[in-house]
């Protein structure tokens, strides 16, 4: 009877002990929201690019885009754009959340824009010459001429 | 006696702090991790051109612009598709049930898809309409046709 019992709670001793460890385990590796603190952040770079108005045609239709028309980097890294108008009408890039403008850039024109990258978010770049046929300034797909850069959170 | 109690009480002891675990991990291992809700969203308002190039008299290579689209996870997206080709051309972004119908080339050749980004990953988007030169239905290079969705989940 007395060495039954002992037996009895040695044995419960052993089996909770195993919860015990499993329960822990369990624990310690329970998914857990990224902290985001996956190691030390990489120096801010330069993104230098070329931007151009491409053009697309085909089937009766004329369209004109910023290219690249995606555009991303982290927040503290500078954007270098040379912008470059090879269209035969003017065009003239506008990135409106960050206040940056190239001067109106006739057939031929090119311009730089130079910026660090400091405000987090989605910003959309777009022609600022409305479509005036008779100044030759930009064409009737003027609202479409649009793209975005992509700023991250470090 | 004594040792029988004593190790009772340390079964005792073990089994409440297995249970006080076991019951901490309970709802956490019964979620999936929990991403935290969109700190910031946009609408990405973008033209989509199904475009070819290529020497005159050899075949086209055909592609999107963009070729990739970067979002964030509660991003609206607006994608006006447009078809420039002689070719019927679809799009369609794999994982998303996103898809136009069939495009025919010209003006007519336009959808407009709007959707919420919910989903965090890196997804393919590619022609939905298999070349078939019978009907004039896209083009030899259909398997290249393709570009890609990258939508980030946002930290915080």
């Amino acid at each position: 009877m007395n060495r039954g019992s002992s037996g009895l709670a040695t044995f419960a001793l052993v089996l909770s002990g195993l919860a015990l460890i499993i329960s822990l385990v369990v624990y310690i590796s329970r998914p857990r929201a990224e902290t985001g603190a996956a190691g030390p952040a990489a120096a801010p770079t330069t993104m230098a690019l070329s931007m151009v108005v491409a053009t697309f045609s085909g089937q009766g239709v004329f369209a004109h885009r910023w290219y690249p028309t995606m555009m991303i980097v982290r927040e503290g890294d500078t954007v270098d754009l040379a912008v470059a108008n090879p269209d035969e009408f003017s065009h003239q890039l506008e990135l409106t959340g960050y206040d940056q403008k190239t001067k109106i850039l006739n057939p031929g024109d090119s311009a730089r824009i130079k910026f660090v990258a400091d405000r987090v978010g989605v910003f959309a770049y777009q022609c600022a010459l409305p479509y005036d046929p008779a100044k030759k300034h930009c064409t009737p797909d003027h609202p479409e001429m649009r793209g975005y850069l992509l700023v991250t959170a470090r | 006696m004594t040792s029988q109690t004593s190790s009772a009480l340390a079964a005792a002891v073990l089994g409440a702090a297995a249970l006080l675990f076991s019951a901490l991990s309970i709802p956490s291992a019964l979620q999936p991790p929990t991403l935290p809700p969109p700190v910031d969203v946009a609408t990405v308002d973008l033209s989509v051109i199904i475009t070819g190039v290529g020497a005159v008299g050899a075949p086209k290579h055909h592609f999107f612009n963009p070729s990739m689209i970067v979002a964030r996870r509660g991003d609206t997206l607006r994608l006006r598709v447009m078809n420039l080709t002689f070719a019927r051309h679809g799009f369609e972004i794999q994982g998303y049930g996103v898809r136009t119908k069939g495009l025919p080339g010209g003006p007519t050749g336009q959808e407009t898809l709007t959707f919420v980004a919910n989903r965090g990953g890196v997804f393919q988007y590619r022609c939905n309409i298999p070349h078939n030169p019978k009907t004039g239905d896209c083009s030899p290079d259909h398997e290249s046709q393709v570009g890609y969705l990258v939508v980030l989940d946002q930290p915080r």
